[in-house]
């Protein structure tokens, strides 16, 4: 151990030389990051769009850094889902949160309170952006205590993609080239099965195993039932039960292996539409991309009204939120609104995706009413039902992925409604009788 | 607790690699032991060739069923251009680099002082502090995330590299081995310089840490690799991207193009390379290190 | 806590006895507790603090989103006891633990077994087996993950090329633990590797001389001489081993992007941790299960202790 070569003591002293001259520039960097070059205001923005709408986002993102050159912007893409807000809640906590970030509507909750900065409504105003721009409802959902803590920048409703070879195929097109309304179970069940002896496999493409697919129809039958969950703090959860088994039952039986797939999941759902193996698909609009690479023949309708008068659907929106940071740089905060309201004005490119403009001057722009399929759903904006208010509820979060499971469980026939309903209200009551973190 | 290792890597170390072992084995045996060992070498180096195999592919061609050794197009390189020309992956080798160094430095001093105290000096509460710091060897890290995360953000240090770096610094493991290490070495060395006057500071900086540079030089390898590949500790205390290092910024941060499995395979070859290279040039220190300390068991 | 230590001098106050010094001679040196403190300081504030904090926040529900702190008693605990998902969690880690630890000790032996015979190309050998070793966790889960891809991923490949049935590496419920078990032997056997090579190599040739002249051929001497000798290189592989595999986390976690794996079949308790405290929020019952994981670990480590302290008898 004591015998040292001359050769190994060199490199030692080299390595620790180097060692030294890292130790002292990273130091010197140590209060600032490194961030990108400029000697403009830096401007971090988070995401989770990937694939087509990253695409997109990116191209919204750049418009901006046209609009402003002397704003360096630091956009991030990161895990969509859990991980996303993980690392967001973590980063506000932390007082070191990115300028601006985008948020699913959804997750406000648990967010609102102690994590983002509200808007002020008088700056939005100053960048021509105002309340009465937008749908009520989305409005609404994107405040939190009377203050607006989200600003949308679309909404994506559960639509209905339509093969329109297939679907007249099987007889369901009207003399006017559009599918003929659907306004009953039966009527939608009956589509399914002709579409299935069309196709040979199945009628509906619907992803049974995935759990933001399956609650999104799940809260959208539950909602046209009339079916009510409130989540208060400390429990129990006010469920209608008898609505909940109904809407388990309406999974059961759409989920024959005829109608619907009983184990489909997030990936195969669209894949199995764009190879016209199912004639009717039901997820969010964000796969007409999908649907327009494949080429195949096809239009988008909103989800029908099956129970009751109004086409309630689940929903949720994309928006702006402004996380609360240590020291707010009002430069920096000045230029979130303006990268905000630019993306806003901008979103007629977003809607490409799929995704309808939450703002009405570009929703209700000549440019977005002749954009096929988009406009033929515009509407859904208005019947748009969000997740119960809870800080365990929205897009990616334990409800959904709870929920999931449960609808799994009885597509796959493991389980009764009556037993997914037993499950789903006790997991509720549970989580509402831990302390709210929020 | 890894004690019983020390004596026998020691001869390990001295013991000559001699072919004479081999000449036992029978021809048939033999032929065995080689087709086995290519067997499992092959099997162990494939995930690796396969990645480099679609790192070198066009972007169009990497999802090809059924597997293609070569794509149509030819190899290319265009995967690594697009990942070397993004800022962030260098942006988190300059971290990793800079946080492993750093780590690396002070938890050597750190643990070589207290080690030398532990084992040549004598003070009030000695024996309660050290069977303190014995203690923590069982104490896992992993616990810890909840309030080390709480506590780096009361002190300001969430999304810094302080924050990264100083939670990692204290591993009693260390002191141990070092502390075994030094109460090895003969005391008449020190009890020389002790009466030309030289004071407690001066022995250990003139006498002990030369006698000790080998086994310095093992433990400083591996806390570098395990702080060049820590994953959970940065990934807790990083959310902003331009602090992240490498083993973090690779899972976290997305491509807004969606996966292409070129430019992951590229870049996760990329962060992989470091540690290779360090192997290569350091690999008789490496193996000795994991025989003399038993470190680093995952 | 080291405050009761509290000063440099090494000089005993009149009066005070010292039975453990025995001579206050030249082979102990002044200034220790300077030596010490350095160390101490961060240890206290990065480890023992913690430790205690942690322990105190488990009694409290402590939020990350910012709602205030309450004291809730034992309440963390007693909902632990009856929370599903911290024994299914704890049990996934178990099973991981024994489904790993075998492999990663028989795969080692083996592989130090083959290399030691001392056929040509030492150096390659050892490479091949320790470079996965280095390599970061998120390099191996990303190269993995793309090998394991159901529809075009290279080991599906493979196997329907030999006419066998694909698996479903990442979705299938049935699998998923057993991926992040074939991911880590793959990553970590270089370690236990080379501790074996390196006790084989310790081994006195004479022991193998006597066995030679006895007659014994390289089979026999293999089973009949080296696996004893092995004996406590085995214990001891066996104890680092299970105190690193019940830490299993950062493969699981990339290997499903943080889901847990298909059903939530790959999540083992750490990642329970994780997502209770930093994806639901709650700090406080996070603390808890974490010092109830912690509990586990204790008593392996004390069963380490008593191991190698027999070991160490018995050597003696």
């Amino acid at each position: 151990m004591t015998r040292t070569t001359p050769s190994r003591r060199t490199v030692l002293r080299a390595a620790g030389a180097a060692a030294a001259g890292v130790g002292a520039t990273g130091l010197a960097s140590c209060a600032t990051p490194v961030t990108g070059s400029g000697s403009g205001t830096q401007l971090a923005y988070w995401n989770f769009f990937t694939g087509g709408d990253g695409e997109r986002m990116v191209e919204l993102v750049d418009s901006y850094r046209a609009e402003a050159p002397s704003v360096d912007v630091t956009a991030t893409t990161l895990m969509w889902g859990a991980p996303y807000y993980t690392k967001l809640a973590m980063a506000c906590a932390g007082g070191r949160a990115p300028d601006l970030a985008t948020m699913h509507v959804s997750r406000l909750g648990p967010f609102a309170a102690h994590l983002l900065d509200p808007f002020d409504l008088d700056e939005l105003a100053a960048r021509g952006i105002t309340q009465d721009q937008f749908p009520s409802r989305v409005w609404e959902n994107a405040q939190v205590d009377g203050e607006l803590y989200a600003l949308p920048l679309d909404t994506h409703p559960m639509v209905l993609y339509v093969n329109t070879d297939l679907c007249s195929q099987a007889g369901l097109m009207g003399d006017d080239g559009e599918l003929a309304p659907i306004t009953s179970v039966e009527q939608f069940f009956d589509a399914g099965r002709r579409l299935a002896e069309v196709t040979g496999s199945t009628g509906i493409s619907w992803a049974a195993a995935d759990g933001l697919a399956s609650w999104m129809m799940f809260w959208s039958i539950f909602r046209q039932m009339g079916g009510v969950m409130e989540l208060p703090d400390g429990g129990p959860a006010q469920v209608d039960r008898e609505v909940m088994t109904a809407t388990f039952s309406f999974i059961r039986d759409m989920t024959d292996g005829t109608i619907c797939s009983q184990t489909l999941d997030g990936p195969a759902a669209p894949a199995v539409f764009a190879s016209q193996q199912a004639g009717l698909f039901v997820l969010g609009p964000w796969e007409l991309i999908t649907a327009e690479t494949a080429g195949i023949p096809f239009t988008m309708v909103p989800f029908p009204a099956l129970f009751g008068d109004a086409p309630l659907i689940r929903a949720d929106s994309h928006s702006f939120v402004l996380p609360r940071q240590l020291s707010v740089d009002p430069e920096r905060r000045a230029a979130a609104y303006d990268m905000a309201a630019s993306m806003l004005r901008n979103s007629l490119s977003w809607a490409g995706g799929g995704h309808i403009p939450a703002l009405s001057a570009v929703s209700e722009s000549p440019e977005f009413l002749t954009l096929e399929p988009q406009s033929n759903y515009a509407e859904a904006a208005e019947f748009v039902e969000y997740d119960p208010a809870a800080y365990f509820s929205g897009s990616g979060s334990q409800l959904m992925s709870y929920g999931g499971q449960q609808i799994l469980g009885v597509s796959t026939r493991a389980q009764t409604p009556e037993q997914a309903t037993e499950n789903l209200v006790t997991w509720l009551d549970q989580q509402l009788a831990i302390p709210s973190p929020v | 607790m890894s004690t019983p290792t020390i004596p026998r890597a020691e001869a390990a170390a001295t013991t000559s690699r001699s072919g004479a072992k081999v000449r036992q084995y029978s021809p048939m045996g033999r032929a065995l032991v080689v087709t086995a060992l290519i067997v499992v070498a092959v099997l162990w180096l494939a995930p690796l060739a396969w990645a480099l195999i679609t790192s070198l592919k066009p972007e169009g061609e990497t999802t090809d069923v059924p597997l293609q050794l070569v794509p149509d197009a030819g190899y290319t390189g265009t995967a690594y251009e697009s990942v070397l020309s993004n800022d962030n992956l260098i942006r988190w080798f300059v971290n990793s680099t800079f946080v492993a160094v750093v780590v690396t430095a002070l938890t050597l001093v750190v643990s070589a002082l207290a080690a030398y105290g532990f084992s040549r000096c004598d003070f009030r509460g000695k024996g309660l502090l050290f069977a303190l710091t014995i203690a923590g060897i069982m104490i896992p890290p992993q616990i810890l995330i909840v309030p080390l995360y709480r506590e780096v953000l009361a002190m300001g240090l969430a999304d810094t590299y302080w924050g990264i770096i100083l939670p990692q610094l204290a591993v009693p493991t260390m002191v141990f081995i070092l502390k075994s290490f030094f109460d090895g070495i003969p005391r008449e060395l020190e009890e020389a310089a002790r009466v030309d006057g030289a004071g407690s500071f001066r022995i250990f900086w003139q006498v002990v840490l030369p006698l000790s540079r080998s086994i310095l030089a093992a433990v400083g390898i591996f806390i570098f690799i395990s702080a060049w590949n820590n994953f959970l500790w940065p990934f807790i205390i990083t959310s902003n991207p331009d602090l992240m290092t490498l083993p973090v910024g690779l899972v976290q941060v997305q491509s807004s193009f969606g996966v292409r499995y070129a430019q992951v395979m590229a870049s996760a070859l990329l962060a992989g390379l470091p540690l290779i290279i360090v192997f290569m040039l350091f690999q008789r220190q490496i193996i000795r290190g994991v025989a003399t300390t038993g470190l680093g068991g995952r | 806590m080291a405050t009761t230590a509290s000063g440099a001098t090494v000089v005993p106050p009149p009066g005070a006895t010292q039975p453990r010094r025995k001579t206050p001679s030249l082979t102990t040196n002044p200034g220790g507790f300077w030596f010490v403190l350095p160390f101490l300081v961060v240890y206290a504030a990065f480890t023992i603090f913690p430790v205690l904090y942690g322990l105190g926040m488990s009694f409290f529900n402590v939020s990350l989103a910012g709602a205030p702190t309450t004291f809730v008693g034992v309440d963390n605990y007693a909902e632990l006891l009856g929370d599903a998902q911290v024994w299914r969690t704890l049990g996934h880690t178990l099973l991981f633990t024994v489904l790993s630890t075998v492999p990663l000790i028989l795969v080692s032996l083996a592989m130090a077994l083959l290399v030691h015979t001392g056929v040509k190309g030492q150096w390659f050998w050892r490479f091949s087996f320790f470079a996965p070793y280095l390599l970061p966790v998120s390099t191996v889960v990303l190269i993995w993950n793309w090998l394991m891809q159901g529809d075009f991923g290279f080991i599906n490949g493979i196997l329907d090329f030999v006419g066998l049935p694909k698996v479903g590496w990442l979705s299938d419920e049935s699998v998923a633990l057993t991926s992040v078990v074939l991911i880590t032997v793959w990553w970590t056997v270089g370690f236990n590797f080379l501790l074996y090579l390196a006790a084989l190599q310790a081994i006195p040739e004479s022991v193998y001389e006597a066995a030679a002249l006895d007659g014994a051929g390289g089979w026999r001497r293999t089973l009949s001489i080296t696996l004893p000798l092995l004996r406590g290189t085995t214990g001891l592989v066996i104890v680092l081993q299970i105190l690193a595999s019940l830490k299993v986390f950062d493969q699981a976690y990339i290997l499903f992007n943080g889901s847990g794996g298909p059903g939530g079949a790959a999540a083992p308790i750490l990642q329970y941790v994780y997502d209770t405290g930093f994806v639901n929020y709650r700090l406080g019952y996070a603390s808890a299960i974490s010092y109830v994981f912690f509990a586990l670990i204790i008593v392996v480590s004390l069963g380490q202790f008593a191991l190698s302290r027999r070991r160490g008898r018995t050597a003696a």
